[in-house]
């Protein structure tokens, strides 16, 4: 939590322009290129798979620890308070589009499912408040894959 | 115990820190951001759920 502040506009990277004649600096720039691509997609992989992982894997150690503390806790808190873990339903199209959304917290989601966990409970009260817990934990994970794409991207 | 304003804090209050952290790298402009979310989803919830009041009534 020690970066720069976002809200002060900073100017776009330039992209690298290749140079007519020097082969073996396009070469280069070209592995280096393939081996930032992988860094992202492994970046990306594990931040939705792990929330927080993404940004600790690309040195945003406090970041992420602290992202991925909430989203757990928020997923947590939905299953404890009997609310369901969304799942594909046949003839209910609602439910995949939530189901898409749930499972943006990666890992936990389908452990919560290999467990038998996140049916819910609907006679409960807080069945409605678990339901919007573990869909929100999804999708707000979703945004910090989306985060930490930019800062393995170096846009951030 | 059940407390659905309870429950409406927690998920304001984690839906601010994790805005707040993504949008703000300055410590203290994240928490400053975390805190107008929270009190804009909270503020807005009871702004809405006195309306309705009116309504069902």
């Amino acid at each position: 939590m020690t970066d720069e502040d976002f809200s002060v506009p900073r100017p776009a990277p330039q992209p690298v322009l290749p140079q007519p004649g020097v082969g073996s600096h396009q070469d280069e720039e070209l592995g280096s290129s393939s081996v930032d691509s992988i860094k992202i997609l492994v970046t990306c992989v594990l931040a939705w798979a792990v929330p927080g992982l993404g940004h600790i894997a690309a040195g945003r150690v406090g970041r992420g620890l602290l992202l991925g503390c909430v989203v757990l806790a928020l997923f947590a808190g939905g299953i404890g308070l009997d609310g369901k873990v969304y799942r594909p339903e046949e003839g209910e199209p609602l439910t995949y589009l939530a189901a898409v959304g749930a499972a943006g917290v990666g890992l936990p989601y389908v452990a919560a499912h290999a467990l038998g966990m996140g049916f819910g409970d609907i006679r409960t009260q807080g069945y409605e408040y678990g339901n919007t817990f573990t869909l929100v934990a999804g999708l707000l994970n979703l945004l910090i894959v989306l985060d930490a794409y930019d800062v393995a991207s170096g846009r951030r | 115990m059940h407390s659905h304003f309870l429950y409406m804090l927690v998920f304001a209050g984690a839906v601010g820190v994790v805005l707040g952290a993504m949008l703000r790298s300055d410590p203290r402009n994240a928490v400053r951001l975390a805190l107008w979310i929270a009190a804009g989803l909270v503020g807005a919830a009871l702004a809405i759920a006195w309306l309705m009041y009116f309504i069902s009534s």
